[in-house]
Protein backbone atom coordinates (compact mmCIF):
# COMPACT_ATOMS: atom_id res chain seq x y z
CA UNK A 1 0.00 0.00 0.00
CA UNK A 2 3.38 2.17 0.37
CA UNK A 3 2.40 3.57 -3.60
CA UNK A 4 -0.90 4.97 -1.69
CA UNK A 5 0.24 7.53 0.01
CA UNK A 6 0.38 10.82 -1.16
CA UNK A 7 4.10 11.67 -0.53
CA UNK A 8 4.71 9.15 -3.64
CA UNK A 9 2.90 11.32 -6.08
CA UNK A 10 4.35 14.45 -7.47
CA UNK A 11 1.46 17.01 -7.38
CA UNK A 12 3.35 19.79 -9.30
CA UNK A 13 3.08 17.13 -12.18
CA UNK A 14 -0.89 18.00 -12.33
CA UNK A 15 -2.27 20.68 -14.75
CA UNK A 16 -4.46 23.35 -11.90
CA UNK A 17 -7.48 22.29 -13.17
CA UNK A 18 -6.56 18.82 -12.60
CA UNK A 19 -5.92 19.50 -8.82
CA UNK A 20 -9.40 20.74 -8.44
CA UNK A 21 -11.03 17.79 -9.94
CA UNK A 22 -8.49 15.58 -7.62
CA UNK A 23 -9.86 17.56 -4.47
CA UNK A 24 -13.43 17.36 -6.01
CA UNK A 25 -13.15 13.35 -6.86
CA UNK A 26 -12.02 12.93 -3.00
CA UNK A 27 -14.80 14.87 -1.49
CA UNK A 28 -17.88 13.56 -3.49
CA UNK A 29 -16.14 10.05 -2.82
CA UNK A 30 -15.80 10.77 1.33
CA UNK A 31 -19.83 11.54 1.00
CA UNK A 32 -20.24 8.59 -0.39
CA UNK A 33 -18.24 6.45 1.85
CA UNK A 34 -20.21 8.20 4.41
CA UNK A 35 -23.54 7.41 2.63
CA UNK A 36 -22.70 3.53 2.90
CA UNK A 37 -22.28 3.41 6.69
CA UNK A 38 -24.97 1.11 8.20
CA UNK A 39 -25.74 1.85 11.55
CA UNK A 40 -25.40 -1.28 13.34
CA UNK A 41 -27.75 -1.11 16.33
CA UNK A 42 -30.47 -1.48 13.46
CA UNK A 43 -29.69 -5.19 12.79
CA UNK A 44 -30.55 -8.37 14.86
CA UNK A 45 -27.49 -10.82 14.92
CA UNK B 1 5.70 8.56 -10.81
CA UNK B 2 2.20 7.59 -10.33
CA UNK B 3 -0.58 10.50 -11.61
CA UNK B 4 -2.06 11.26 -8.32
CA UNK B 5 -5.41 11.93 -10.43
CA UNK B 6 -5.63 8.95 -12.28
CA UNK B 7 -4.84 7.22 -9.33
CA UNK B 8 -7.30 8.06 -6.90
CA UNK B 9 -9.96 8.10 -10.26
CA UNK B 10 -9.32 3.93 -10.36
CA UNK B 11 -9.10 3.91 -6.49
CA UNK B 12 -12.39 5.50 -6.00
CA UNK B 13 -13.69 3.21 -8.63
CA UNK B 14 -12.38 -0.06 -7.25
CA UNK B 15 -12.93 1.04 -3.48
CA UNK B 16 -16.88 1.43 -4.45
CA UNK B 17 -16.90 -1.41 -5.88
CA UNK B 18 -15.74 -3.13 -2.93
CA UNK B 19 -17.93 -1.44 -0.55
CA UNK B 20 -21.06 -1.82 -2.56
CA UNK B 21 -21.19 -5.76 -2.95
CA UNK B 22 -20.27 -6.28 0.93
CA UNK B 23 -22.75 -8.28 2.70
CA UNK B 24 -24.30 -6.37 5.16
CA UNK B 25 -27.23 -9.02 6.25
CA UNK B 26 -25.71 -9.28 9.73
CA UNK B 27 -24.17 -8.13 12.72
CA UNK B 28 -20.61 -9.45 11.71
CA UNK B 29 -21.04 -8.25 8.13
CA UNK B 30 -22.03 -4.78 8.80
CA UNK B 31 -19.25 -4.49 11.52
CA UNK B 32 -16.96 -5.79 8.85
CA UNK B 33 -18.18 -3.07 6.57
CA UNK B 34 -18.10 -0.10 8.27
CA UNK B 35 -14.58 -0.88 9.71
CA UNK B 36 -13.24 -1.43 5.73
CA UNK B 37 -14.95 2.33 5.44
CA UNK B 38 -13.19 3.74 8.32
CA UNK B 39 -10.01 2.40 7.00
CA UNK B 40 -10.68 3.47 3.65
CA UNK B 41 -12.16 7.10 5.10
CA UNK B 42 -8.75 7.87 6.92
CA UNK B 43 -6.71 7.26 3.69
CA UNK B 44 -8.98 9.36 1.39
CA UNK B 45 -8.92 12.37 4.83
CA UNK B 46 -5.29 12.15 4.84
CA UNK B 47 -5.01 12.56 1.45
CA UNK B 48 -7.78 15.77 1.08
CA UNK B 49 -5.62 17.17 3.50
CA UNK B 50 -2.61 16.63 1.90
CA UNK B 51 -3.94 18.44 -1.31
CA UNK B 52 -5.27 21.00 0.64
CA UNK B 53 -2.01 22.06 1.97
CA UNK B 54 -0.67 21.54 -1.51
CA UNK B 55 -3.60 23.90 -3.23
CA UNK B 56 -3.21 26.37 -0.24
CA UNK B 57 0.98 26.73 -0.78
CA UNK B 58 0.29 26.76 -4.87
CA UNK B 59 -2.54 29.38 -4.71
CA UNK B 60 -0.52 31.47 -2.83
CA UNK B 61 2.55 31.69 -4.94
CA UNK B 62 -0.01 33.05 -7.92
CA UNK B 63 -0.34 36.36 -5.23
CA UNK B 64 0.74 39.41 -7.44
CA UNK B 65 2.54 42.26 -5.75
CA UNK B 66 0.76 45.20 -4.75
CA UNK B 67 -0.16 48.31 -7.13
CA UNK B 68 2.40 50.90 -6.75
CA UNK B 69 1.25 54.28 -8.03
CA UNK B 70 2.93 57.24 -8.43
CA UNK B 71 -0.12 59.02 -8.20
CA UNK B 72 -1.74 59.88 -4.89
CA UNK B 73 -5.02 59.37 -5.37
CA UNK B 74 -6.56 60.76 -1.89
CA UNK B 75 -4.34 63.90 -3.31
CA UNK B 76 -6.44 64.15 -6.35
CA UNK B 77 -9.48 63.40 -4.52
CA UNK B 78 -8.80 66.65 -2.32
CA UNK B 79 -8.25 68.91 -5.36
CA UNK B 80 -11.09 68.21 -7.15
CA UNK B 81 -13.61 68.18 -3.93
CA UNK B 82 -11.90 71.90 -3.60
CA UNK B 83 -12.12 72.91 -7.06
CA UNK B 84 -16.00 71.60 -7.65
CA UNK B 85 -16.72 74.04 -4.51
CA UNK B 86 -15.18 76.65 -6.42
CA UNK B 87 -17.31 75.57 -9.88
CA UNK B 88 -20.37 75.33 -7.52
CA UNK B 89 -19.67 79.20 -5.98
CA UNK B 90 -18.25 80.83 -9.68
CA UNK B 91 -21.42 78.98 -11.35
CA UNK B 92 -22.69 81.57 -14.08
CA UNK B 93 -26.23 80.09 -14.39
CA UNK B 94 -27.55 80.25 -11.09
CA UNK B 95 -27.56 83.19 -8.26
CA UNK B 96 -26.26 83.93 -4.14
CA UNK B 97 -29.82 82.37 -3.15
CA UNK B 98 -28.51 78.53 -4.76
CA UNK B 99 -25.37 79.14 -3.96
CA UNK B 100 -26.31 79.15 -0.56
CA UNK B 101 -28.35 76.29 -0.34
CA UNK B 102 -31.51 78.64 0.12
CA UNK B 103 -33.27 76.17 -2.24
CA UNK B 104 -32.27 73.21 -0.88
CA UNK B 105 -33.64 74.43 2.48
CA UNK B 106 -37.36 75.54 0.73
CA UNK B 107 -37.33 72.02 -1.15
CA UNK B 108 -37.30 70.61 2.68
CA UNK B 109 -39.94 73.02 4.05
CA UNK B 110 -41.82 72.49 1.08
CA UNK B 111 -41.71 68.40 2.02
CA UNK B 112 -41.58 68.85 5.31
CA UNK B 113 -45.12 66.57 5.32
CA UNK B 114 -42.50 63.40 5.18
CA UNK B 115 -40.15 64.47 8.19
CA UNK B 116 -40.99 64.51 11.64
CA UNK B 117 -40.54 67.17 14.00
CA UNK B 118 -37.14 67.59 14.85
CA UNK B 119 -36.16 67.39 11.33
CA UNK B 120 -38.44 70.68 10.48
CA UNK B 121 -36.47 72.27 13.74
CA UNK B 122 -33.51 71.31 11.64
CA UNK B 123 -34.30 73.01 8.77
CA UNK B 124 -35.60 76.10 10.61
CA UNK B 125 -31.97 76.11 11.93
CA UNK B 126 -30.36 75.64 8.77
CA UNK B 127 -32.32 78.90 7.30
CA UNK B 128 -31.63 80.68 11.00
CA UNK B 129 -27.36 79.69 10.40
CA UNK B 130 -27.66 81.17 6.69
CA UNK B 131 -28.48 84.11 7.85
CA UNK B 132 -26.05 83.61 10.97
CA UNK B 133 -23.38 83.04 8.13
CA UNK B 134 -23.43 86.42 6.60
CA UNK B 135 -23.89 88.22 10.27
CA UNK B 136 -27.43 88.77 10.57
CA UNK B 137 -28.52 87.51 14.15
CA UNK B 138 -32.42 87.21 13.38
CA UNK B 139 -34.57 88.16 16.08
CA UNK B 140 -38.42 87.39 16.45
CA UNK B 141 -39.01 91.29 15.24
CA UNK B 142 -37.88 89.66 12.03
CA UNK B 143 -41.06 86.91 12.22
CA UNK B 144 -44.16 88.61 11.52
CA UNK B 145 -45.59 87.49 8.36
CA UNK B 146 -49.01 86.14 10.77
CA UNK B 147 -49.06 86.56 14.32
CA UNK B 148 -48.93 82.78 14.27
CA UNK B 149 -45.49 82.56 12.74
CA UNK B 150 -44.36 85.25 15.21
CA UNK B 151 -45.29 83.40 18.15
CA UNK B 152 -44.15 80.28 16.49
CA UNK B 153 -40.48 81.93 15.96
CA UNK B 154 -40.46 83.51 18.74
CA UNK B 155 -40.78 80.20 21.07
CA UNK B 156 -38.38 78.69 18.59
CA UNK B 157 -35.60 81.50 19.29
CA UNK B 158 -35.92 81.46 22.47
CA UNK B 159 -35.00 77.57 22.58
CA UNK B 160 -32.30 78.45 20.18
CA UNK B 161 -30.52 81.34 21.92
CA UNK B 162 -30.54 79.21 25.31
CA UNK B 163 -28.85 76.47 23.30
CA UNK B 164 -30.49 73.53 24.48
CA UNK B 165 -31.61 71.05 22.94
CA UNK B 166 -35.12 69.76 23.76
CA UNK B 167 -37.69 71.65 21.38
CA UNK B 168 -40.64 70.32 23.59
CA UNK B 169 -42.08 73.88 24.38
CA UNK B 170 -41.80 74.60 20.65
CA UNK B 171 -43.58 71.51 20.04
CA UNK B 172 -46.37 72.52 22.41
CA UNK B 173 -47.10 76.08 20.67
CA UNK B 174 -46.99 73.73 17.59
CA UNK B 175 -49.68 72.33 18.49
CA UNK B 176 -51.99 74.82 19.94
CA UNK B 177 -51.73 77.18 16.53
CA UNK B 178 -51.66 74.47 14.25
CA UNK B 179 -55.70 74.06 14.88
CA UNK B 180 -56.36 77.50 13.91
CA UNK B 181 -53.49 77.98 11.20
CA UNK B 182 -52.43 74.06 9.65
CA UNK B 183 -50.54 76.37 7.09
CA UNK B 184 -48.20 77.67 9.68
CA UNK B 185 -45.17 75.59 8.30
CA UNK B 186 -46.14 77.17 4.76
CA UNK B 187 -45.83 80.87 6.42
CA UNK B 188 -42.78 80.15 8.04
CA UNK B 189 -41.39 79.59 4.80
CA UNK B 190 -42.99 82.42 3.24
CA UNK B 191 -41.07 84.38 5.97
CA UNK B 192 -37.97 83.51 5.18
CA UNK B 193 -38.42 83.62 1.80
CA UNK B 194 -38.90 87.60 2.53
CA UNK B 195 -36.48 88.04 4.93
CA UNK B 196 -34.15 86.56 2.05
CA UNK B 197 -35.19 89.12 -0.28
CA UNK B 198 -34.74 92.03 2.15
CA UNK B 199 -31.04 90.74 2.65
CA UNK B 200 -30.25 89.59 -1.22
CA UNK B 201 -27.04 92.46 -0.83
CA UNK B 202 -25.29 90.71 2.56
CA UNK B 203 -25.87 87.41 0.70
CA UNK B 204 -24.52 88.77 -2.73
CA UNK B 205 -21.76 90.70 -1.12
CA UNK B 206 -20.40 86.78 1.37
CA UNK B 207 -21.02 84.54 -2.20
CA UNK B 208 -18.64 87.45 -4.35
CA UNK B 209 -16.58 87.30 -0.70
CA UNK B 210 -16.03 83.68 -1.00
CA UNK B 211 -15.15 83.68 -4.99
CA UNK B 212 -12.18 85.30 -4.33
CA UNK B 213 -10.97 83.76 -1.83
CA UNK B 214 -11.71 80.15 -3.60
CA UNK B 215 -10.56 81.60 -6.43
CA UNK B 216 -7.22 83.07 -4.77
CA UNK B 217 -6.95 79.39 -2.44
CA UNK B 218 -7.08 77.78 -5.51
CA UNK B 219 -5.32 79.58 -8.17
CA UNK B 220 -8.27 79.77 -10.38
CA UNK B 221 -8.63 82.69 -12.78
CA UNK B 222 -12.43 82.00 -13.55
CA UNK B 223 -14.82 79.94 -14.47
CA UNK B 224 -13.65 78.23 -17.53
CA UNK B 225 -10.46 78.12 -16.22
CA UNK B 226 -11.37 75.93 -13.38
CA UNK B 227 -13.67 73.91 -15.84
CA UNK B 228 -10.41 73.08 -17.68
CA UNK B 229 -8.39 72.32 -14.43
CA UNK B 230 -11.33 70.21 -13.34
CA UNK B 231 -11.10 68.38 -16.18
CA UNK B 232 -7.43 67.70 -16.58
CA UNK B 233 -7.85 66.93 -12.95
CA UNK B 234 -10.92 64.11 -13.63
CA UNK B 235 -8.40 62.73 -16.57
CA UNK B 236 -5.42 62.06 -14.13
CA UNK B 237 -7.57 60.43 -11.45
CA UNK B 238 -9.23 58.43 -14.42
CA UNK B 239 -6.10 56.81 -15.10
CA UNK B 240 -5.21 56.49 -11.52
CA UNK B 241 -8.29 54.57 -10.91
CA UNK B 242 -8.17 52.63 -14.00
CA UNK B 243 -8.51 48.59 -13.07
CA UNK B 244 -5.58 46.70 -12.58
CA UNK B 245 -5.01 43.32 -12.63
CA UNK B 246 -4.67 43.11 -9.15
CA UNK B 247 -8.56 44.95 -8.97
CA UNK B 248 -10.08 42.34 -11.44
CA UNK B 249 -8.39 38.93 -8.78
CA UNK B 250 -10.25 41.13 -5.49
CA UNK B 251 -13.61 41.18 -7.47
CA UNK B 252 -12.89 37.25 -9.07
CA UNK B 253 -12.10 36.48 -5.07
CA UNK B 254 -15.21 38.34 -3.89
CA UNK B 255 -17.41 36.37 -6.52
CA UNK B 256 -18.23 39.85 -7.90
CA UNK B 257 -17.07 38.64 -11.25
CA UNK B 258 -17.42 35.13 -12.35
CA UNK B 259 -14.17 34.35 -13.56
CA UNK B 260 -15.40 30.97 -15.43
CA UNK B 261 -16.83 33.73 -18.09
CA UNK B 262 -12.93 34.68 -18.70
CA UNK B 263 -12.09 31.32 -19.30
CA UNK B 264 -10.96 30.09 -22.94
CA UNK B 265 -14.02 28.11 -24.65
CA UNK B 266 -16.75 29.51 -21.99
CA UNK B 267 -19.79 30.66 -23.64
CA UNK B 268 -19.86 34.53 -22.09
CA UNK B 269 -16.49 34.58 -23.78
CA UNK B 270 -17.33 33.51 -27.51
CA UNK B 271 -20.57 35.33 -27.12
CA UNK B 272 -18.37 38.78 -26.57
CA UNK B 273 -15.89 37.94 -28.49
CA UNK B 274 -18.57 37.63 -31.74
CA UNK B 275 -20.65 40.58 -30.58
CA UNK B 276 -18.28 43.22 -30.82
CA UNK B 277 -14.86 41.81 -32.59
CA UNK B 278 -15.23 41.71 -36.33
CA UNK B 279 -14.12 38.17 -37.90
CA UNK B 280 -11.10 39.59 -39.26
CA UNK B 281 -9.31 40.20 -36.27
CA UNK B 282 -6.74 37.35 -34.74
CA UNK B 283 -8.14 37.62 -31.48
CA UNK B 284 -5.34 35.43 -30.17
CA UNK B 285 -2.58 38.83 -32.05
CA UNK B 286 -1.42 40.71 -28.79
CA UNK B 287 -1.07 43.68 -30.60
CA UNK B 288 -4.44 43.72 -33.01
CA UNK B 289 -6.11 42.91 -29.71
CA UNK B 290 -4.67 45.94 -27.80
CA UNK B 291 -6.28 48.14 -30.48
CA UNK B 292 -9.46 46.54 -30.38
CA UNK B 293 -9.31 47.34 -26.38
CA UNK B 294 -8.31 50.72 -27.04
CA UNK B 295 -11.39 51.58 -29.06
CA UNK B 296 -13.92 49.54 -26.79
CA UNK B 297 -12.42 51.52 -23.54
CA UNK B 298 -13.78 54.42 -25.46
CA UNK B 299 -17.03 52.64 -26.18
CA UNK B 300 -17.15 52.00 -22.60
CA UNK B 301 -17.18 55.38 -21.36
CA UNK B 302 -19.82 56.50 -24.55
CA UNK B 303 -22.43 53.89 -23.47
CA UNK B 304 -21.96 54.67 -19.83
CA UNK B 305 -22.78 58.23 -20.88
CA UNK B 306 -25.98 56.74 -22.87
CA UNK B 307 -26.97 54.68 -20.42
CA UNK B 308 -27.13 57.77 -18.07
CA UNK B 309 -28.91 60.07 -20.53
CA UNK B 310 -31.69 57.01 -21.21
CA UNK B 311 -31.65 57.42 -17.66
CA UNK B 312 -32.86 60.80 -17.58
CA UNK B 313 -34.99 60.66 -21.20
CA UNK B 314 -38.12 61.28 -19.10
CA UNK B 315 -36.68 64.46 -17.80
CA UNK B 316 -35.13 65.97 -20.77
CA UNK B 317 -38.74 64.82 -22.61
CA UNK B 318 -40.74 66.54 -20.04
CA UNK B 319 -38.72 69.88 -20.28
CA UNK B 320 -38.67 70.13 -24.24
CA UNK B 321 -42.58 69.24 -24.16
CA UNK B 322 -42.95 72.23 -21.52
CA UNK B 323 -41.03 74.58 -23.15
CA UNK B 324 -40.96 74.11 -26.96
CA UNK B 325 -43.61 76.52 -27.28
CA UNK B 326 -41.61 79.06 -26.19
CA UNK B 327 -38.67 78.25 -28.32
CA UNK B 328 -38.37 82.26 -29.91
CA UNK B 329 -39.24 82.30 -33.73
CA UNK B 330 -38.09 85.53 -34.75
CA UNK B 331 -36.27 88.45 -32.87
CA UNK B 332 -39.00 90.49 -32.94
CA UNK B 333 -41.01 88.63 -30.09
CA UNK B 334 -42.24 90.06 -27.47
CA UNK B 335 -39.90 90.14 -24.83
CA UNK B 336 -40.89 87.99 -21.54
CA UNK B 337 -42.39 89.38 -18.95
CA UNK B 338 -43.95 86.49 -16.23
CA UNK B 339 -41.75 87.11 -13.75
CA UNK B 340 -41.98 90.71 -13.05
CA UNK B 341 -45.53 90.81 -13.03
CA UNK B 342 -45.58 87.74 -10.44
CA UNK B 343 -42.88 89.81 -8.16
CA UNK B 344 -45.31 92.95 -8.81
CA UNK B 345 -48.28 90.69 -7.21
CA UNK B 346 -46.40 89.45 -4.13
CA UNK B 347 -45.17 93.10 -3.09
CA UNK B 348 -48.69 94.56 -3.88
CA UNK B 349 -49.94 91.54 -1.34
CA UNK B 350 -47.54 91.74 0.60
CA UNK B 351 -48.19 95.13 1.76
CA UNK B 352 -51.40 94.47 2.51
CA UNK B 353 -50.79 91.99 4.69
CA UNK B 354 -48.29 94.38 6.22
CA UNK B 355 -50.78 96.71 6.80
CA UNK B 356 -53.35 94.05 8.83
CA UNK B 357 -50.32 92.84 10.71
CA UNK B 358 -50.01 96.15 12.13
CA UNK B 359 -53.23 96.47 13.56
CA UNK B 360 -52.64 93.43 14.41
CA UNK B 361 -49.70 93.54 16.21
CA UNK B 362 -50.58 97.37 17.80
CA UNK B 363 -53.56 96.21 19.62
CA UNK B 364 -55.50 98.76 16.81
CA UNK B 365 -57.90 97.99 13.94
CA UNK B 366 -57.36 101.83 13.35
CA UNK B 367 -57.45 104.97 15.18
CA UNK B 368 -59.26 102.98 17.81
CA UNK B 369 -58.69 100.30 20.06
CA UNK B 370 -60.23 96.65 19.12
CA UNK B 371 -63.79 96.66 20.11
CA UNK B 372 -64.06 93.20 21.11
CA UNK B 373 -62.26 90.22 20.69
CA UNK B 374 -63.93 89.28 17.77
CA UNK B 375 -62.36 91.91 16.04
CA UNK B 376 -59.28 90.34 16.59
CA UNK B 377 -60.16 87.44 15.67
CA UNK B 378 -61.52 89.02 12.25
CA UNK B 379 -57.81 90.54 11.32
CA UNK B 380 -56.03 87.03 12.04
CA UNK B 381 -58.61 84.84 10.01
CA UNK B 382 -57.94 87.92 7.56
CA UNK B 383 -54.29 87.98 7.79
CA UNK B 384 -53.97 83.82 7.25
CA UNK B 385 -56.53 84.35 4.06
CA UNK B 386 -53.50 86.59 2.69
CA UNK B 387 -50.46 84.43 3.82
CA UNK B 388 -52.71 81.38 1.86
CA UNK B 389 -52.97 83.63 -1.18
CA UNK B 390 -49.41 84.62 -0.91
CA UNK B 391 -48.38 81.06 -0.71
CA UNK B 392 -49.77 80.36 -4.59
CA UNK B 393 -48.57 83.49 -5.96
CA UNK B 394 -44.83 82.06 -4.39
CA UNK B 395 -45.94 78.70 -6.50
CA UNK B 396 -46.62 81.02 -9.13
CA UNK B 397 -43.19 82.75 -8.47
CA UNK B 398 -40.62 79.50 -8.64
CA UNK B 399 -42.83 78.44 -11.83
CA UNK B 400 -41.50 82.35 -13.37
CA UNK B 401 -38.35 82.08 -11.90
CA UNK B 402 -37.16 78.91 -13.27
CA UNK B 403 -39.16 80.04 -16.72
CA UNK B 404 -36.96 83.15 -16.53
CA UNK B 405 -33.65 81.30 -16.43
CA UNK B 406 -34.70 79.16 -19.00
CA UNK B 407 -36.02 81.74 -21.69
CA UNK B 408 -32.60 83.33 -20.88
CA UNK B 409 -30.61 80.75 -22.69
CA UNK B 410 -33.60 78.71 -24.91
CA UNK B 411 -33.11 78.50 -28.30
CA UNK B 412 -34.04 75.97 -31.05
CA UNK B 413 -30.23 74.82 -30.73
CA UNK B 414 -30.68 74.13 -27.00
CA UNK B 415 -28.60 70.94 -26.50
CA UNK B 416 -29.17 68.23 -23.55
CA UNK B 417 -25.82 69.31 -22.16
CA UNK B 418 -27.54 73.06 -21.64
CA UNK B 419 -30.51 71.14 -19.73
CA UNK B 420 -28.16 69.03 -17.95
CA UNK B 421 -26.47 72.72 -16.36
CA UNK B 422 -30.08 74.47 -15.55
CA UNK B 423 -30.90 71.73 -13.49
CA UNK B 424 -27.65 70.86 -12.11
CA UNK B 425 -27.40 75.12 -11.22
CA UNK B 426 -31.27 74.77 -9.74
CA UNK B 427 -31.03 71.90 -7.14
CA UNK B 428 -35.06 73.27 -6.05
CA UNK B 429 -36.19 73.15 -9.83
CA UNK B 430 -34.70 69.62 -10.78
CA UNK B 431 -36.34 67.34 -7.65
CA UNK B 432 -39.60 69.16 -8.74
CA UNK B 433 -39.36 68.65 -12.61
CA UNK B 434 -37.99 64.54 -11.30
CA UNK B 435 -41.23 64.35 -9.53
CA UNK B 436 -43.13 65.15 -12.08
CA UNK B 437 -40.90 63.17 -14.93
CA UNK B 438 -41.05 60.32 -12.94
CA UNK B 439 -44.34 60.70 -11.11
CA UNK B 440 -43.02 60.41 -7.63
CA UNK B 441 -43.75 61.73 -4.55
CA UNK B 442 -41.06 59.60 -2.49
CA UNK B 443 -38.49 62.32 -1.00
CA UNK B 444 -35.84 59.37 -1.00
CA UNK B 445 -36.21 58.39 -4.56
CA UNK B 446 -36.44 61.71 -5.87
CA UNK B 447 -33.33 62.60 -3.84
CA UNK B 448 -31.44 59.15 -5.27
CA UNK B 449 -32.54 60.64 -8.77
CA UNK B 450 -31.22 63.73 -8.02
CA UNK B 451 -27.88 62.80 -6.88
CA UNK B 452 -27.32 60.41 -10.05
CA UNK B 453 -28.64 63.63 -11.84
CA UNK B 454 -26.11 65.74 -10.16
CA UNK B 455 -23.24 63.08 -10.81
CA UNK B 456 -23.99 62.82 -15.00
CA UNK B 457 -24.12 66.17 -15.28
CA UNK B 458 -20.45 66.93 -13.47
CA UNK B 459 -19.30 63.88 -15.36
CA UNK B 460 -16.50 65.74 -17.32
CA UNK B 461 -16.46 62.55 -19.67
CA UNK B 462 -19.72 63.34 -21.44
CA UNK B 463 -19.24 64.13 -25.21
CA UNK B 464 -22.17 62.60 -26.99
CA UNK B 465 -24.60 64.87 -24.92
CA UNK B 466 -22.93 68.10 -25.31
CA UNK B 467 -23.79 68.22 -28.93
CA UNK B 468 -26.92 66.64 -28.80
CA UNK B 469 -30.15 68.89 -29.44
CA UNK B 470 -33.08 68.93 -27.18
CA UNK B 471 -35.74 70.02 -29.89
CA UNK B 472 -34.59 67.73 -32.54
CA UNK B 473 -34.53 63.83 -32.13
CA UNK B 474 -31.94 62.10 -33.23
CA UNK B 475 -30.98 58.41 -33.21
CA UNK B 476 -28.21 58.36 -30.93
CA UNK B 477 -28.13 54.24 -30.84
CA UNK B 478 -27.31 54.54 -34.62
CA UNK B 479 -25.22 57.20 -34.09
CA UNK B 480 -22.59 55.35 -31.79
CA UNK B 481 -23.12 52.29 -33.97
CA UNK B 482 -21.91 53.76 -37.32
CA UNK B 483 -19.10 55.50 -35.33
CA UNK B 484 -17.47 52.20 -34.05
CA UNK B 485 -18.29 50.02 -37.13
CA UNK B 486 -15.67 52.72 -38.38
CA UNK B 487 -13.32 52.27 -36.11
CA UNK B 488 -13.73 48.70 -36.55
CA UNK B 489 -15.98 47.37 -34.11
CA UNK B 490 -18.62 44.79 -35.08
CA UNK B 491 -22.00 46.70 -33.38
CA UNK B 492 -25.52 46.58 -33.78
CA UNK B 493 -28.32 49.04 -33.57
CA UNK B 494 -30.03 46.41 -31.26
CA UNK B 495 -27.17 45.67 -29.22
CA UNK B 496 -27.85 49.41 -27.92
CA UNK B 497 -31.63 49.02 -26.88
CA UNK B 498 -31.93 50.45 -23.29
CA UNK B 499 -32.82 46.32 -22.58
CA UNK B 500 -29.28 45.15 -23.92
CA UNK B 501 -27.00 47.61 -22.54
CA UNK B 502 -26.22 45.95 -19.27
CA UNK B 503 -25.18 43.21 -21.59
CA UNK B 504 -23.13 44.80 -24.05
CA UNK B 505 -21.26 46.83 -20.94
CA UNK B 506 -20.41 43.90 -19.30
CA UNK B 507 -19.31 42.08 -22.51
CA UNK B 508 -16.94 44.90 -23.21
CA UNK B 509 -15.66 44.56 -20.06
CA UNK B 510 -14.83 40.61 -19.83
CA UNK B 511 -12.92 41.55 -23.20
CA UNK B 512 -10.97 44.25 -21.40
CA UNK B 513 -10.95 42.06 -18.47
CA UNK B 514 -9.03 39.16 -20.29
CA UNK B 515 -6.82 41.45 -22.21
CA UNK B 516 -5.87 42.64 -19.39
CA UNK B 517 -5.14 39.81 -17.72
CA UNK B 518 -3.45 38.20 -20.95
CA UNK B 519 -0.63 41.14 -20.85
CA UNK B 520 0.24 40.78 -17.42
CA UNK B 521 2.32 38.44 -15.11
CA UNK B 522 -0.53 35.86 -14.32
CA UNK B 523 -3.34 33.91 -16.31
CA UNK B 524 -6.80 33.47 -16.43
CA UNK B 525 -6.23 29.82 -15.27
CA UNK B 526 -4.15 30.82 -12.41
CA UNK B 527 -6.96 33.35 -10.99
CA UNK B 528 -9.40 30.66 -11.68
CA UNK B 529 -7.89 28.42 -9.44
CA UNK B 530 -6.69 31.10 -6.76
CA UNK B 531 -11.04 31.35 -6.67
CA UNK B 532 -11.34 27.76 -6.79
CA UNK B 533 -8.99 27.34 -3.81
CA UNK B 534 -10.88 29.93 -1.82
CA UNK B 535 -13.72 28.20 -2.02
CA UNK B 536 -12.33 24.80 -0.76
CA UNK B 537 -10.75 26.66 1.94
CA UNK B 538 -14.13 27.98 3.53
CA UNK B 539 -15.49 24.62 2.50
CA UNK B 540 -13.33 22.95 4.16
CA UNK B 541 -13.07 25.50 7.40
CA UNK B 542 -16.80 25.38 7.94
CA UNK B 543 -16.45 21.61 8.52
CA UNK B 544 -13.97 22.52 10.73
CA UNK B 545 -11.17 20.47 8.99
CA UNK B 546 -9.03 23.94 8.39
CA UNK B 547 -8.19 26.77 11.12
Amino acid sequence: MKNEEIIDFDLSRLSLSDLIEAYEEIEDFLHFLNDQRIEEDDLDE
Amino acid sequence: MNNFLDFIKKDIEAKKTLVSTMPSRTKTNVKKLNQTIDNIEDKYINYKTSLVNYLLAKSRSFALKDDVSDVNTDKLNEKIINLEHVKFLLNPTNTYFEKMGFDTLLYQINNYTTFNFDSLNDIINGFLDKFQLVGIALTKDDFHYTCYVHEYMSAFLDVRNKKTKSYDKVGEIFEQIYWINPELIEHIELNFRKLIKLNEKKFTTYIFELQKEAMRNNKVENYNDCIEKLKSLYIDLNLAKKETVNDIIALARKGDIDIEQLREGSKARINAYNTLVPTEVDTSNEKEMVKVCNVLEKLKINIEEYNNYLEFLPLFNEFRDEYINLVPKDDNEVPYKGLKEVVEKINSKENELERINKKIFSGKPGFFEFKSDNDLKHLKAESVLKAKELYKLYKTYDEEYFKAKVMSTLSNTLTIMDVLNLYYSFDYFKKLAIAKAYDTNSFEEISKYSEDFDLFAMNTTNIIVSGLPLFDERNIARIIANKYNLNSIKLTEEALDEDNLTNLLNQILLILRINKIENSKTTIEKIWFMCKVDKIVSNERKNGNLL
